[in-house]
């Protein structure tokens, strides 16, 4: 990707004018990027940087925004709570299938299901994802709820 | 007018209420699930099931009962958590159900809506929040 002068000016102070949360997160962003691959090292990181911006407004227009002065938090081993959208996705569109069941979720990948909310559980520990998403579903014929 | 503004902006996809993903975590262990956000609820309360995968001694807990719209008493017991949502951190007294079977976890006023502002469209399925300091 050839750039010019201003073009990397441009990507520069787009990053610098960001709030200090989502700088946070586009620095999070190259890092990831640079961990996982060392070709990566070869590339310009203004590219680097204006391709890790084009996926944070991706990701942020996808979820929440977050709040000012919120950080991202972190688990005791330092790592970023897994993304719920595809999980929250998932539910909206299998609920009918597994009504009554507890299903766990690694994003949209159903590890486990079952009526046993423990037996789901320990086959997701046992999947070994992080962080999974552990759900009950309604069957579908549930009355409207209300406590 | 008043002049409201929020940190956080959050378009729920659930049909059935307003469903917010959330972690909560306690004693090192941590669950990734759900609760629905109930204005009408006086406290956060969560599935027995969702205590056992935290570990949780249930009814080591502080003993509450509440009472539902359909009558009777529904046994409770509180204990502190941490509950985290759309980048916000609340530190709060969620109280797991005595018995297994509670088919959502609730969001209440106590220990959550107390500590938060709170704006809803649900017309156009969107929740706004800001966490009071």
């Amino acid at each position: 990707m050839a750039q010019t002068q201003s073009s990397h000016n441009g990507v520069l102070q787009q990053a610098l004018d960001l709030p200090n949360e989502q700088k946070a997160l586009l620095l999070e962003e190259i890092l990831q990027q640079e961990l996982g691959s060392s070709a990566e090292n070869n590339r310009p990181f203004l590219e680097k940087l204006d391709e890790a911006l084009t996926r944070l407004e991706a990701r942020i227009q996808s979820r929440a925004t977050a709040p000012e002065g919120a950080v991202f938090v972190q688990h005791s081993g330092s790592r970023q709570r897994p993304d719920p959208a595809p999980a929250m996705e998932w539910l909206r569109l299998h609920s009918r299938e597994y009504g009554g069941e507890w299903v766990a979720l690694d994003g949209g990948r159903l590890i486990a299901h079952g009526p046993d909310a423990m037996e789901v559980y320990a086959a997701a520990e046992a999947d070994g994802a992080y962080l999974p998403m552990i759900d009950y579903i309604e069957p579908a014929d549930a009355l409207p709820f209300i406590f | 007018m008043p002049d409201l503004s929020f940190d956080v902006t959050h378009i729920y996809t659930s049909t059935d209420g307003i469903k917010i993903p959330l972690v909560i975590s306690f004693g090192g262990k941590e669950v990734q699930t759900s609760g629905y956000a109930d204005c009408g609820a006086e406290a956060c309360i969560f599935s027995n099931e969702i205590g056992q995968m935290l570990g949780i001694d249930v009814e080591a807990g502080e003993p509450k009962s509440f009472g539902p719209a359909s009558g009777g008493t529904f046994e409770t017991y509180g204990h502190l958590v941490i509950i985290e949502f759309l980048g916000i951190t609340l530190e709060s007294i969620v109280f797991f159900a005595k018995y297994p079977g509670l088919r959502r976890n609730l969001l209440g006023r106590s220990g959550w809506l107390s500590k938060l502002r709170f704006g809803l469209v649900d017309y156009d399925s969107t929740v706004f929040l800001s966490r009071l300091t």
